[in-house]
């Protein structure tokens, strides 16, 4: 299973929108962007 | 793991090496909860943490073992983080609704709130997963995406009744990446003990909210509504509830409620003298116990050929990949 079109976007003044495709189904995440930790990306899409 | 296929990632998105370390074990839990499962490997690029995250947080829900964490570790914690639509759907209003109530409330306890919104049960679901096998994976993917030092996510079965679930004591730990570490917290404390705590804390219990049917208040009809009544009962207090006038509906949740709730419920109820609400969980318990006997019989009969009537979401729900101790073993 590939994971691709990784993106982390800003929405707004304090939110980053993480999105990311899989197997034909996006997953979207929108937290914080001040407690945005960019290196966990590949993290998070591992779990 | 489903589809047992290797998982590539972008080679400009490593993967922590502490979190690559774990992956064999993660795998061999999940793979021991469910055989149609496969261990995959996994195509990446890998870094090394530098250090430790900032900040302790915990998941708060508002329920019972969010707001037993959140009292057990109020002293260190910096922050909570709501995940709005995590258990249910939530509409914008209701999300709202939400922000406003536990933002008042975090302040209160001089805490910040994080809220986080997320498509991960629709996305989970079309991968053709029960989101019940993974949500401690959701939880903790979301702590790493914010880097903190620690993050509690709250236990919800104590030692003595532990089952696979998606968020669980030997699972948790092993998401941690070496720049957050993930704690799955204390199993030592039983559920009724969580909310004798809670009862201590009129602040906290204000907020409690249980429902499975409104986000924002709780209905006090539904089944985690009335098993959270009947506890606070034996607490001595009512809570953000409505009364709980007709015992009746107790048997109705005891028999469909998970078994370690009702077996202390009934035993502090006995302890304490409440002869009507012990009685009526025992019913609702001998109803379990009749239910049980009656699906091994049909398993014994059938080889686990039964499948309920395809009834839309049950259906649906039996095809997801969620913990299965005891597939079909017809290999024939």
């Amino acid at each position: 299973m590939e994971v691709h079109a990784v993106e982390a976007a800003g929405i707004g003044e304090d939110l980053i929108e993480v999105r990311a495709r899989a197997a034909g189904a996006l997953l979207q995440v929108r937290l914080p962007s001040a407690r945005f930790n960019r290196r966990a990306l590949g993290d998070a899409l591992v779990l | 793991m489903r589809a047992g296929s290797t998982l590539r990632l972008p080679h400009d998105v490593p993967v922590s090496s502490r979190l690559v370390a774990a992956l064999p074990a993660i795998q061999r839990i999940y793979c021991n909860w469910n055989v149609r499962l496969h261990p995959v490997a996994l195509d990446a690029t890998t870094y090394e943490p530098e250090g430790e995250g900032t900040g302790i947080a915990l998941f708060y829900a508002g329920g019972v073992d969010s707001s037993y964490s959140l009292i057990a570790h109020e002293g260190e914690l910096d922050a909570l983080v709501t995940v709005l639509g995590f258990d249910m759907h939530m509409d914008e209003e209701e999300m709202a609704a939400s922000r406003a109530r536990n933002t008042a409330f975090a302040r209160s306890l001089g805490k910040e709130i994080l809220f986080v919104e997320s498509n991960h049960r629709g996305f989970v679901r079309d991968l053709g997963v029960s989101r019940t096998i993974v949500y401690g994976a959701m939880l903790a993917s979301m702590a790493l995406l914010m880097g903190f030092r620690r993050c509690y996510i709250a236990s919800s079965h104590s030692v003595g009744y532990l089952r696979p679930e998606g968020s669980h004591p030997t699972l948790d730990p092993l998401f941690s990446n070496g720049t957050t570490s993930i704690v799955h917290d204390d199993v030592t404390v039983s559920r009724l003990d969580k909310t004798r705590t809670i009862a201590t804390r009129p602040d906290v219990l204000a907020n409690l909210r249980v429902c499975w049917d409104r986000p924002n208040d709780n209905c006090g009809t539904c089944q985690k509504c009335l098993r959270t009544m009947a506890a606070l009962r034996l607490c001595g207090v009512a809570g953000p509830f409505p009364p709980l006038d007709d015992l009746g509906v107790v048997r109705r949740m005891a028999s469909h409620t998970e078994l370690d709730y009702v077996v202390e419920m009934a035993l502090a109820a006995h302890r304490q003298g409440d002869v009507e609400l012990y009685r009526r969980l025992r019913q609702g318990l001998r109803r379990q116990d009749f239910g049980e006997a009656l699906r091994h019989l049909a398993y014994a009969l059938t080889g686990r050929k039964i499948r309920r009537p395809s009834r839309s979401r049950n259906a649906l729900e039996l095809e997801l990949v969620k913990y299965d101790l005891r597939p079909d073993l017809d290999l024939r």
